[in-house]
């Protein structure tokens, strides 16, 4: 899940947002993070080129337990 | 007439280039030139002989046998001649290549989709070369397989003067040879003459710089008067199909008196009469004119002022919103510290693409991601700043020097 954290704080600081954030494995991308559709497709290119897998190709992704379960994360 | 009309590394004199075509016994069917001397080997033998020409990208792997010849590329058969030409003198060459009924065949750099091939008269683009002075020295930074390059090879050729090849070098060595050559003129695409600007020289003995090939904006015609100080900058639209169209000093064109009716502004692109094409694959619409596929936006349209804008083809859609790569580089190459740039779309489940942007950054500066696009964010919607930029230290061209697009 480190890694994940990393790209969510990234693409949130690249937003301008340096606010620390909590997450848990059913923290929301949408409702806690404030993600919208170009944020999300921000990280699912950036979980691509780190894992290899399109997370939201095979369905909706809610929130950070959806994203660790398609990439197999504990 | 100066000894050598290529100089440099692999110079060729005119006794040479004569020499060369009274010594082939093969014509040049198709031919892949990767060098300016390459080309004036190929057009000359295939010109001189009144034979059809096809010149295609180097990098598309055409299978070249040996020929006899020193060191071009030949087609492997059915290319022998059965009664070569064979010249006095240099002037009689000349003369024959002015008037060949030769065609050369070339493809359109396909910038976005599969190449087309156009066919044009020999004669009629030698035709085009303007008388030069003497003492003129081009740099060829053009592919020479390329329209641009025959042209730029035609001018030294038939207008005078010399010419040293830096197409497909690294912008160091052009920067060098431009300044040890004394050149005075010199065309390229605005990419070429960013990656030059990336090496912080200044020309002083350029009289005159041409844009050509991509899209130039107020800001690039303001990059290149800073690079040649002395020089007057024009700008030029071109296309394979019809050769140079419409020239002027800054980013706005205007449709010359001359070809009023035959080049229009119709639904935001230009179109071009096929009365000005060459013979080609591409389709002409209902009415007898060619979309080029070149957007443009009125600048002054009582004045009939446009410039370009993008390409058809070229839009990026992202969630829904349709973004031209060309507005976005724009913007990234005004950032301080920006040499060049590249945006494409990625393919994506949620929006169908994300924009990205690789970025060449100027030697030792240091840029962010953040910066960057808080940077862009004054200028672009949200939706056209990239959402992934890779700092890179190449930028992928085509082989005509353009920013890539597929």
């Amino acid at each position: 899940m480190g890694k994940i954290a990393l790209m969510i704080r990234q693409i949130r600081q690249n937003k301008g947002i340096d606010a620390p954030f909590e997450l848990t494995p059913d923290t929301s991308l949408r409702e806690d993070l404030g993600f919208d559709s170009f944020d999300l497709a921000e990280l699912t290119v950036r979980i691509e080129d780190e894992f290899g897998i399109d997370v939201f190709e095979t369905g909706i992704v809610e929130n950070v337990f959806d994203i660790c379960e398609k990439l197999n994360l504990k | 007439m100066r000894a050598d009309f290529i100089i440099g590394e692999r110079p060729m004199s005119h006794a040479e280039f004569l020499e060369f075509v009274n010594g082939a016994d093969c014509a040049f069917r198709a031919a892949s030139p990767g060098s300016l001397r390459e080309l004036a080997q190929v057009l000359g033998v295939a010109l001189a002989n009144d034979c059809d020409v096809s010149l295609f990208d180097a990098d598309l792997g055409m299978g070249f046998g040996e020929s006899g010849a020193r060191d071009l590329p030949v087609a492997p058969a059915g290319a022998a001649l059965e009664n070569p030409a064979r010249f006095e003198s240099v002037e009689a060459l000349l003369s024959k290549l002015k008037v060949s009924k030769s065609k050369i065949s070339l493809f359109t750099s396909g910038t976005t989709g599969k190449p087309k091939r156009v066919s044009h008269l020999a004669a009629a683009l030698a035709g085009q070369a303007r008388a030069a002075a003497e003492d003129c020295v081009w740099a060829f930074a053009y592919n020479p397989a390329h329209m641009a390059g025959i042209q730029v090879f035609f001018q030294i050729l038939f207008g005078g003067g010399a010419a040293v090849d830096v197409f497909g070098k690294p912008a160091g060595y052009a920067r060098d040879k431009i300044l040890e050559c004394g050149v005075t003129h010199i065309s390229a695409t605005p990419t070429f003459y960013r990656m030059l600007a990336g090496c912080g020289a200044v020309f002083a003995s350029v009289r005159r710089a041409t844009l050509g090939g991509e899209r130039s904006s107020e800001q690039m015609c303001a990059l290149v008067a800073r690079l040649f100080p002395n020089a007057r900058v024009t700008n030029v639209y071109a296309t394979t199909e019809a050769g140079a169209l419409l020239a002027s000093h800054g980013e706005a064109f205007r449709i010359p008196e001359a070809l009023a009716g035959r080049v229009k502004v119709a639904g935001g692109e230009l179109l071009v009469s096929a009365s000005l094409l060459g013979e080609s694959d591409c389709p002409c619409a209902e009415g007898g004119f060619f979309a080029t596929g070149d957007l443009v936006e009125w600048v002054d349209e009582p004045a009939g002022l446009f410039r370009f804008v993008s390409r058809k083809d070229g839009a990026i859609n992202v969630g829904g919103y349709k973004v031209a790569p060309e507005e976005v580089e724009e913007a990234l190459n005004s950032v301080s510290g920006v040499i060049a740039s590249r945006v494409y779309g990625r393919r994506n489940s949620l929006l169908g693409n994300v924009l990205c942007a690789d970025v060449k950054l100027a030697d030792g500066v240091s840029l962010s991601e953040r910066l960057l696009r808080a940077e862009l964010s004054k200028r672009l919607s949200a939706f056209k700043i990239p959402r992934i930029i890779n700092f890179t230290a190449k930028i992928k061209l085509t082989r005509s020097g353009k920013v890539e697009r597929r």
